[in-house]
This record gives C-alpha cells, structure tokens and sequence, in this order.
C-alpha cells in the first residue's frame, strides 16, 4: 500500500504542473483543472494509513516538495496540509468514508485552503487579491477536485482490492 | 478499510493553533522577501521539472497540433497581412543598421560603453505555472546551466512578462508584472509618438487586468492609446520594451497626480514560450 501511496503522489505532483501550466490556462483562459491535487490525494489516502506517523512523513514531504517546487516557500504548505488534514479528519468523525463524502470533504478541505491563504494574507498584507478573486478561485476549483478525487478514490480502492493490498502500519 | 473513529482531541487543537501561527510568520516574513533556493531545494526543483519535461512532451505536442487546427480557418487572413508586412521589412531592417551605426557613433563619441536598451537573448519554454493565485510565479526550464541571472528580464513575443527572482542550475522562477509586490515596481515611459512622460508601475487590478501606473503630474497630457514602454531607469529592465496600451486615465484622491490603467500586451493566462533578455552593461 506503501508503495501505491508514492506513486499516486508522485503522479498527482506531475499533474499539478500540467495542469496548472497547459490545460488551465490554454483553453478559453479557464482555470478550471486548477486545483491542489496533491492534497486531494493525501486526503484520500489517509484511511488506508494505521500508522500515522509514516502518514505525517510522507504528508511533510510532499508538503516540502510543493513549497519548493510549486510556491517557493518554507513550510507554508506543509502547515496549510497538517491543518486541513486535521479538518478532514474531524469531517469524518461524523461521516463514512465513501465516494460522496469523500468528495464533499476534499472539496472542502480545498477550499478551507484557500480561504487560510486568502485570510492571512489580507490580514498581513492589504489588497493582495480580493474577495470576488477568491470566489472565482474555490469556484473554478470545484469541478477538478470532485472529479480528480473520484478517479484517484476508484483507483485505489481497485488496486487495493485486485492486489489485496494491507493497510500500512 | 479498518477504520477506528476517535474523538478529536484537545491536542488537536493546540496542533492547528501553532499551525496558524507558523502559517503566519512564514507569510510575514514570504510577502517582505523572495526566498532564495537552497542547494538542496535546487535540486529538488531540477529534478522535479526534469521529470515533469518528459511528460509535458506529449501533452505539448497535442496542444500545439489542437492550436494550429484551430488557428487553420485564420490562415488566409494572417498570409495577406503577412505578405503586406513582409514587403516593409526590407526597409526596417535598413533603417536598423543605420540606427544601429549611428548609435555606435554615439556610444563612440561620449564614450559610453553599453546603452540601455541593449541585451542578449534566450529562449526559454514554460515548465509549471503556480497554482496558487498571488504568487504570480512562473518556472521556466532554463537555469544558471545556460547563463540565467536574477533579475534578468523576461518576455514573449507580445511584451513584458516579468524578471527573474531565483535560479537553480536547471530551472528559473519568474515573477511575472502582474504581482503586487512592493519590490517589483518598474519605471515606464508612456510615448505618443512626440512627448514621453515616465511614471511608475504601483499595482495591478485582479478585477479588470489593468497595470497601475502613477507618479505623473496632473498637469501634464496622456491619451487613451498612448503606449507604455519599460524606461530602463532603475537598473533592472532594459528600455523600449512594450508593456501596454493606456486604456483608461483617473487622477487621484488629492486631484494631484494621474492613475493611468494600462492593459498589457501579454497575455498572462496563456504564456509557454518566453525571452529572457540580459543587459549587456549586466556583464
């Protein structure tokens, strides 16, 4: 499952480079694909994590990655992830794990991400971008995150299932 | 799945509030400076784009084969404007080499050795473009390797994108105009062909895509259309590099001095291909 784990991740890091890059911002100028694919499949790999403390390793790594690679910072999603990991977490305290609620929870765990970012920024640093641009950002995020956690949810219930995969401990 | 369902601890919440004030001293501190890369973060970055190359190969050449499907109804349009254009180039480029002597007899005479409006070029292609909204950052898939500097200049072939603010051996970040960065102020030149006024990039409007320019007087004229030109003052961007048109003019709240809305000649949702341009007074 481990295994499966890295692969799903290093491919949704690839993901969130075409996407942002060619197929958000070629077509009609939309921005639709643009979403944070990363944490949609960290969310949906969570469950299958009984250790979680190899969950919080690879949750830290992948966050570093995106902070180098995607938005040269420090930490900055590493913290964002741990946190909307916590949200997720609470979300399914009170409901199952299955398909609908796990697209209602990454969505909202997306844009419980951009509306942090949106906060702290406007707390630190006025008219960096206003609220009408954040809308139109969770908007345009809503159909790539319902969509990409659909395809990565079958994919590795599928895998899991075919190959009979445990659980990571 | 063998889910065991706890209740969200106390510690948990401590968890999120020392979180938030991580969050916020890294923005902070994000928002005053550009973070330089480390080597271990530059390597992490090469490799990264290195990867992410290999794969755009595919999706690339299915995008350009889809673009010029679709550009295939213009052609006709494009040749008849193409043939008439290439008919005055043979006089441009005459006038150029003339130009370009005189200026040398310039440079030659008040013993200058560089001007600004010189530098060299490097084509570079698009690799990832940030997904978040405010750090305007593009990468590109040229680095220290091929001669890229900080603060070197970036464009397409429409005009200004932006400059360079960090550089592995193999990548390149760009921070594009669009950003509203108290470090990323430009000085322009707005022309109508007779009178050239410079003023100062301050901003950019999200809402209607406009570039604010302000630091000139109310009393003097700028005209809808006028274009605006990079000056070259300040040491970073070379001059004569077009930035935009004037769409649109207001003065400000002490009725001192005008707000010029410029739209720019890029278009920042749709950039794969760019310039780097290096002064050559950089060297």
């Amino acid at each position: 499952m481990i295994a499966l784990s890295i692969i799903v991740l290093l491919i949704s890091l690839l993901i969130q480079g075409i996407m942002s890059n060619y197929l958000g911002y070629t077509y009609l100028d939309l921005s639709i694909f643009s979403t944070i694919y990363v944490l949609i499949a960290l969310l949906i790999l969570n469950p299958y994590f009984e250790n979680k403390k190899k969950y919080f390793l690879i949750l830290i790594i992948f966050g570093l990655i995106m902070d180098i690679v995607y938005t040269n910072t420090f930490i900055l999603n590493v913290c964002l992830f741990i946190i909307v990991y916590y949200f997720s977490k609470s979300f399914h305290f009170f409901f199952p794990y299955n398909w609908i609620t796990i697209s209602v929870s990454n969505l909202l765990s997306i844009f419980l991400y951009h509306i942090i970012s949106f906060l702290f920024l406007n707390i630190l640093k006025y008219d960096v971008y206003t609220f009408s641009n954040l809308l139109k950002i969770l908007s345009h995020s809503i159909l790539m995150t319902i969509i990409y956690t659909n395809i990565i949810y079958t994919i590795v219930v599928f895998v899991k299932q075919k190959f009979q995969l445990k659980e990571v401990k | 799945m063998n889910r065991k369902r706890r209740k969200p601890q106390k510690k948990h919440i401590y968890i999120i509030v020392f979180l938030i004030v991580i969050v916020v001293a890294v923005l902070s501190y994000m928002i005053k400076s550009d973070k330089k890369l480390n080597t271990f973060e530059s390597l992490v970055k090469d490799t990264v784009v290195g990867v992410q190359k290999v794969f755009y190969l595919p999706i690339k050449n299915f995008s350009t084969m889809i673009d010029d499907f679709f550009s295939l109804r213009d052609v006709l349009e494009e040749n008849k404007i193409l043939k008439s254009n290439v008919e005055k180039i043979e006089s441009l480029e005459a006038e150029n080499i003339e130009l370009k002597q005189e200026i040398s007899k310039i440079k030659e005479e008040l013993d200058i050795e560089h001007v600004l409006s010189e530098y060299d070029y490097l084509n570079a292609t698009v690799v990832n473009r940030n997904s978040l909204y405010w750090y305007n950052n593009l990468t590109i898939d040229k680095g220290s390797h091929n001669g890229i500097e900080e603060g070197m200049v970036v464009i397409n072939s429409t005009g200004l994108i932006g400059k360079i603010v960090n550089v592995s051996t193999f990548s390149s970040d760009v921070k594009l105009i669009t950003t509203n960065d108290t470090n990323n102020k430009i000085s322009v030149t707005i022309t109508n062909g007779t009178n050239n006024l410079t003023g100062l990039i301050n901003a950019y409007s999200y809402d209607d895509g406009y570039l604010k320019v302000e630091g000139i007087s109310n009393t003097k004229t700028v005209n809808v259309g006028d274009l605006v030109y990079t000056s070259g003052l300040g040491g970073v961007f070379p001059s004569g590099i077009l930035i935009g048109k004037v769409e649109s003019i207001v003065t400000d709240v002490y009725d001192l001095s005008k707000i010029i809305n410029v739209k720019p000649s890029a278009n920042f949702d749709d950039i794969n291909y760019v310039t780097v341009l290096k002064r050559t007074d950089q060297q």
